[in-house]
């Protein structure tokens, strides 16, 4: 809409010119659509620069430490590391405290990150500590988390989110690894409160995206993996809850990007659903799992019952088909022998549904996206699937390859005339 | 979230006085360590890898990391915290004599992790916090030559001196065929460059 508005406002003054409209319409037209907020370009050019600055001058300084002066003696060292430190700290009080603008910000905060990390790899090196680069990251991402809070940055929360996920793949440790909730649960309060103000600024997007991929990371760590049942039940369920998540608080999006818990939570239900079309499976074990494995399992598909049933009225079909995976992935647990049938009818029916909505939403990516779904569901069962003759198969291609173009051309007819009426 | 000046210099002094506490309390514990510690000479096989953050450095490997398993066969496994009593032998190498699970009162000790127990000699092995040495990227190759070179014609004596305090130790220096690092560099230097 903002570009539409905005190249409205450009032709104004020239229909007022041409009379085709008066200078109080066109004042009028001003009033009823409200001011246009220009992307601040020059800001954004600015905040990149002074972050690609920050990294080259960070990694400069360590690879300039990773040399190891011989002539630095351990005294002189350690003045270096306070020096430096200290003068970043001023610095980043100073930005903090007079409240400079966003490239200042981001620079000296992420900065700051660098020198931290600089020193502590620093003080390593003279001790000859031995390398622990795991509990490095850790402490790093402790020490910095404070400064997000204060300065209201960007980048520094990027980097300790990613840090975070660093160090729980880092770790072997599966008890210890649970901690990577708490760790990412510190920075929670932080994001909530920007996502309130403008849930799809850019930053904003991208710190989303990384949070709820790290998310999917934190999970894969905890879970034990010894039970495939669980492990499908807990992703399926969480999968759905934040595509729910998504179409309830964050259905705004125009494009892809602007819809991560959508866009992530689709992807990976259909990946579910087409893996589990695969597995030939007689049956699977459901005991016999650690704690956290059901604790998950329990949570996520709870979770997804109490948003169903909570805003049922407010879902569509398309959204009330996706929801039933984590029921069909329990079912295909009591009768496996139904395993593959039920997934490769689900996975069909899902595409044929998302063609439909893409039709009547008139958008064509949802409507190939189901093209997609069928043709690789079509591909990977009965390309390979040599006991249904090549007759058969030749057909379904070809049913198949007019049903997209009919509906192609359907589309863009749709579209030319949606155009003419304009 | 606008929080008032005052409350925000407030917060922001704390921060930076957590950010200065680590290094700082990492350097004074190794410092006392070194200055107060009782010395012990471990011998070492050094080698050389390479570390992108933390520069160059030499890779040791430490002859004596076991002790011998105690006949009550301790109730202990693979990645337990136990301390390693320190012995000298009469050349003034360090040794581990025992280990206990209680803190020792008497003798010097390291408290290490347990890499693995050996039933058939009888050894436990240990993760000793003495893994590298590190030198200035100049000139780790160049020890690192001169090292083969001189394993290839005697066998050198190579040993790190470490200071040991309450079970925590930290490497002082590197010898090389019994000369300190940089000595030995000093030394060699123009033998190498003879080659």
């Amino acid at each position: 809409m903002k570009k539409e508005i905005s190249w409205l406002y450009k032709e104004l003054p020239k229909l007022v010119q041409q009379d085709i409209i008066s200078a109080d319409t066109a004042k009028l037209i001003k009033e009823y659509y409200g001011p246009v907020t220009e992307r601040d370009w020059k800001g954004i050019g600015l905040t990149i620069f002074s972050i690609l600055g920050t990294i080259l001058i960070g990694s400069g300084i360590i690879l300039l430490l990773a040399h190891n002066w011989l002539q630095l003696t351990r005294l002189t060292r350690t003045i270096i590391i306070f020096l430096s430190l200290i003068s970043t700290q001023i610095f980043v009080g100073w930005v903090i405290y007079n409240d400079k603008s966003s490239p200042w910000k981001e620079g000296s905060t992420s900065f700051l990150i660098f020198i931290l990390g600089a020193a502590i790899a620093l003080i390593s090196q003279t001790y000859n500590l031995p390398g622990d680069f795991n509990n490095f990251i850790l402490v790093l991402m402790l020490l910095n988390l404070p400064i997000i809070y204060l300065a209201q940055v960007t980048l520094p929360a990027f980097i300790y989110v990613l840090g975070i996920s660093i160090w729980g793949i880092n770790l072997n440790n599966t008890m210890e690894v649970l901690f990577i909730w708490p760790l990412i649960g510190l920075i929670l309060p932080y994001y909530f409160k920007r996502f309130k103000k403008d849930l799809y600024s850019n930053s904003n997007l991208l710190l989303l995206w990384e949070v709820i991929l790290a998310s999917i990371i934190a999970i894969s760590l905890s879970l034990e993996w010894s039970n495939a049942g669980l492990v499908t039940i807990s992703y399926s369920s969480y999968f759905l809850l934040i595509y729910l998540l998504g179409s309830l608080f964050m259905n705004k999006g125009e494009k892809l990007l602007e819809r991560p818990l959508q866009t992530i939570g689709m992807l990976g239900i259909l990946i579910i659903s087409y893996i589990q079309g695969f597995e030939d499976v007689d049956s699977i074990e459901i005991f016999n799992a650690a704690f956290i494995d059901y604790f998950l399992a329990v949570l996520f598909f709870a979770t997804c019952v109490f948003l169903v049933v909570k805003y049922y009225s407010s879902f569509n079909k398309l959204i009330l088909s996706l929801a039933i995976l984590p029921l069909l992935v329990i079912f295909t647990f009591l009768i496996p022998s139904l395993r593959i049938f039920i997934y490769n009818a689900y996975l069909f029916y899902l595409g044929i549904l998302i063609i439909v909505y893409g039709i009547k939403e008139k958008k064509i990516g949802k409507a190939n996206l189901g093209m997609l779904i069928i043709s690789v569901q079509i591909i990977s069962r009965f390309f390979f699937m040599f006991e249904i003759t090549f007759l058969t198969r030749a057909l379904i291609f070809i049913i198949l390859g007019l049903a997209i173009l009919a509906s192609n051309i359907f589309l863009s007819k749709n579209r030319g005339e949606k155009n003419e009426d304009q | 979230m606008k929080i008032n000046r005052p409350k925000l210099v407030i917060l922001f002094l704390i921060v930076v006085i957590i950010q200065l506490t680590v290094p700082a309390s990492m350097i004074i514990k190794r410092e006392l360590i070194l200055r107060q510690g009782e010395s012990f000479k471990f011998k070492t096989a050094p080698i050389d890898p390479y570390d992108p953050y933390r520069g160059r450095y030499v890779a040791l490997d430490i002859r004596e990391d076991y002790a011998p398993l105690p006949e009550s066969r301790l109730n202990i496994s693979r990645g337990d915290e136990i301390y390693a009593h320190l012995k000298k032998n009469q050349e003034g190498f360090a040794y581990f004599n025992k280990v206990t699970l209680e803190v020792p009162t008497e003798a010097s000790y390291i408290k290490a992790k347990v890499t693995y127990i050996n039933r058939k000699e009888n050894k436990i092995y240990l993760d000793l916090p003495f893994e590298r040495y590190y030198l200035d990227e100049n000139i780790a190759p160049l020890v690192e030559k001169l090292y083969r070179k001189l394993n290839r014609e005697e066998n050198p004596n190579t040993y790190i001196k470490v200071r040991v305090k309450s079970g925590a130790a930290v490497i002082e220096e590197l010898y090389l065929d019994n000369q300190a690092i940089i000595e030995f560099i000093k030394n060699n230097k123009e033998k190498y460059q003879e080659d």
